[in-house]
């Protein structure tokens, strides 16, 4: 579960990125966080997973705070970043060694998982070259499976299609879909709405740092009592007012 | 110069020398260069009392000339071994040439903006030793402005025929070894080769200058300067022509001095067009063996280990396999003993001098002295690899990475620190080992030194990773502006030195023996270190949880 309260970022202290944000992600539900370009998912994100601290307000992560307690809260939880351009001169089986290591996964447990997850993602002749030998695709696998490997409770991926080969980008939505449907929290931005309507359960927009919506896809519809019009339109118009 | 040059050359350089956006980074960085700037002045000051002194030597046996074409020739090869490291970051190490290809620019105007690039650089280091001699020249002798006119002139192109001997020596390495499948590891070697090759061309006409000197008896009149310019046949004509300018002679040879460089960089421009586009293409292209890891191999590599051992690990393995960080980072472990090793066995009176020192050492016993000299050489060589005082830096727009992961700050920055005391130990081991063979020193007292000397290396370290956690250099867009154009780097360095010198100083000044020298070296940078660790743990954290990119 990740729980956001009155949380606030600005930067240069003029522009608010994030504007006093409430948000509660349950357990079971794979959550979207939508938006256009430079709304405040990134900020958002970053603030969620400690990269940034927030101005105001708090986080929690499965009932820890991220900035009280850092090293606990961040355990819970896996993080892919929107670029997956990391650890390039690693191999790909020293990178899931070392993000295992990082993550204290046992040694017959992350072999089991690497070959798992190598089966799944197509990866398994990959794992020996450097990772810059890879496309941008499998780059991002690489860092998908780094964060899968020590099986965290909550997932939070920064536009994780991107770059994905629409077979990779299916396994992903169906392993997200069994994630969340053992009781564990996904949470994904994306600009694409389709990925959205397609698999999440909830969404809440942001634009200009401020939360416009939170709820059910159908219940966005009716919101906006535009039953008639596409979500893509909704959404359009919805970001382009504010 | 050409208009697409001009333009290309700005543009390159905007982008290599960026300043950071925000008021207070900006001041942050300014001030770090007023600091470097005045460190450097004590060491200025002595080199214009040692110049003024060497002028008034040389001139009573009517030689003073000699400083002149010294000069220019100590000069050429500074900027030549220097040189060897720009041309090779800035010629095939920086990505930007695969942005450059599809634009439509003449191969030779990136090669020409290239070159001015590095030439610029190497201003630098020629402002440090030139300038200082042609302005004690001209003032002792009394230059008029013409004189000056000519220093400028031959200040501005002493670079070239060093630059253009390294980007030869560079691109036909990188040529041929760009055939090669692992493309990381060959420019590696090739680096590695060019500079043993480099080491190898100054020393041996080092020695060819030795000889030649050794049958010059007569002196006077200048006649040394011939001697000297052995060493750059060019640089002969720089020093006659500034000798000689209050004469017609002294423009024509200034006049061919420039003309010698122009043509050196007419000659440049086409061999590069043969060589270098052969050379740099495909240099971000990586090859992939595409083979599975069996299960077996599998379970063997995937051991866990403690999260501090992994992560030195990863450290260690980032520097080895990134070209531009091997080469400033790890190579300059090893570049020292190389540096001790060449001249002695390319000039053999060397040898029966080390067999005198040694002789000399044994019948009085080892002083104080050379023992805090190998500690000197130690706070150097190690501050001189940048590995802690560019680790927070080499991160670059990754450094997000290390804050979502859950690993104490703490354990991250001590994980830098030990990469850095781990290489800095194995130069200090390659050390001593020439240094037991070369200098037969007893083993013990070897094992002595290097016990103490390690103490200098958590020093280098320790300071390396402050100055970096307080200002790390993260914007960069490629590897080599994170360690090679990093202040970091050079304001440890001249702390470091400053420490070093200053700790000789104590001992010479007190006279102390080997015992009290050994006790106090370790009471004294016991305790630094002692503190600065403890600095680390206290504020370490706040400082790197403050970083944002």
């Amino acid at each position: 579960m990740i729980e956001l309260s009155k949380v606030t970022k600005s930067f240069n202290s003029t522009i608010k990125a994030v504007d006093n944000i409430d948000l509660k992600v349950n357990n079971g539900e794979i959550f979207g966080f939508l938006g256009p370009n430079g709304a405040g998912k990134t900020t958002t994100i970053k603030m969620m997973t400690g990269i940034l601290a927030p101005d105001n307000g708090s986080i929690l992560m499965d009932g820890l705070d991220i900035t009280q307690d850092p090293l606990k809260a961040k355990k819970q939880f896996g993080f892919v970043p929107d670029s997956p351009n990391m650890f390039l001169r690693l191999k790909g089986f020293e990178y899931l060694n070392f993000m295992s290591d990082i993550y204290d996964v046992p040694s017959k447990e992350r072999k089991e998982k690497i070959e798992m997850l190598s089966n799944r993602f197509e990866m398994t002749k990959a794992l020996g070259d450097q990772i810059q030998s890879y496309s941008h695709g499998m780059r991002q696998k690489i860092i998908i499976m780094g964060v899968l490997i020590h099986n965290p409770s909550v997932w939070i991926m920064d536009e994780p299609m991107t770059g994905l080969d629409p077979r990779a980008a299916f396994t992903l939505k169906e392993m997200m879909r069994e994630h969340a449907d053992k009781g564990n929290t996904v949470f994904f931005s994306t600009h694409v709405l389709d990925v959205a309507e397609k698999i999440c359960d909830r969404v809440a927009v942001i634009n200009q740092g401020k939360l416009l919506f939170c709820g059910k896809l159908d219940e966005m519809k009716a919101h906006f009592k535009a039953q008639g019009e596409s979500l893509e339109k909704i959404f359009l118009d919805m970001t382009e007012h504010e | 110069m050409n208009k697409k040059l001009l333009i290309l050359t700005l543009a390159l350089m905007k982008n290599g020398f960026s300043f950071p956006k925000e008021k207070s980074k900006k001041i942050k960085q300014i001030l770090l260069f007023i600091v470097l700037a005045f460190s450097l002045l004590p060491m200025v000051f002595g080199l214009v009392t040692f110049l003024t002194n060497t002028y008034d030597g040389l001139a009573t046996v009517g030689e003073e000339g000699v400083l002149l074409s010294l000069g220019i020739a100590v000069s050429a090869f500074v900027i030549f071994f220097f040189g060897l490291f720009y041309t090779m970051n800035t010629f095939y190490f920086s990505d930007d040439v695969e942005n450059l290809l599809p634009l439509p620019i003449k191969s030779s105007h990136i090669l020409g903006a290239k070159f001015i690039i590095v030439t610029i650089f190497e201003y630098l280091t020629a402002s440090m030793i030139f300038l200082p001699i042609l302005i004690v020249y001209g003032v002792k002798s009394g230059g008029g402005l013409l004189y000056y006119l000519y220093a400028l002139l031959i200040f501005l192109a002493l670079p070239v025929i060093p630059i253009v001997l390294d980007s030869v020596i560079v691109m036909i390495i990188m040529r041929f070894t760009n055939l090669a499948k692992n493309k990381d590891a060959f420019r590696v070697i090739s680096a590695v080769i060019a500079i043993i090759f480099g080491v190898g061309v100054s020393t041996m006409s080092q020695r060819l200058v030795l000889n030649a000197g050794a049958g010059q008896t007569k002196l006077g009149n200048n006649s040394m300067v011939a001697v000297t310019s052995n060493i750059f046949p060019a640089s002969k004509l720089g020093a006659l022509g500034l000798i000689n300018h209050r004469n017609l002679s002294g423009l024509v040879y200034t006049g061919l001095f420039i003309i010698v460089s122009l043509v050196g960089f007419y000659l440049f421009l086409l061999l590069g067009n043969k060589l270098y586009f052969k050379g740099v293409t495909g240099v971000s292209v990586s090859s992939s063996s595409k083979k599975q890891i069996s299960s077996e191999e599998l379970s063997r590599k995937s051991i866990r280990s403690s999260v501090m051992r992994s992560y030195v690990m990863k450290e260690i393995r980032i520097l080895f396999r990134t070209p531009a960080y091997f080469i400033n980072c790890i190579l300059m472990n090893f570049i020292w003993p190389i540096f001790l090793i060449i001249p002695i066995f390319t000039q053999p009176n060397s040898m029966s001098g080390i067999g005198e020192m040694v002789a000399v050492m044994q019948k009085q016993g080892i002083s104080g002295l050379v023992f805090v000299a190998f500690f000197g050489v130690m706070l150097f060589v190690s501050s001189s690899n940048g590995i802690a005082a560019t680790s927070i830096s080499r991160e670059g727009e990754n450094v997000f990475f290390n804050k979502y992961i859950p690993v104490s700050y703490n354990t991250q920055i001590m994980a830098k620190v030990i990469a850095g005391v781990i290489m800095g130990v194995v130069g200090m081991l390659s050390i001593s080992l020439v240094a037991v063979i070369l200098l037969k020193l007893p083993l013990s007292l070897m094992v002595l030194m290097c016990v103490t000397s390690f103490l200098a290396i958590l020093f280098s370290n320790f300071v390396g990773i402050i100055i970096d956690l307080y200002n790390p250099k993260l914007h960069w867009d490629n590897e080599q502006k994170a360690v090679k154009q990093n202040l970091n780097l050079m304001l440890s360095m001249v702390i470091c030195i400053a420490f070093g010198g200053l700790t000789a100083y104590a001992v010479i000044k007190l006279n102390l023996n080997l015992i009290q020298v050994v006790v106090s070296l370790i009471v004294f940078y016991g305790t630094l270190d002692c503190l600065l660790y403890l600095f680390i743990k206290k504020i370490g954290s706040k400082i790197f949880s403050k970083i944002e990119y």
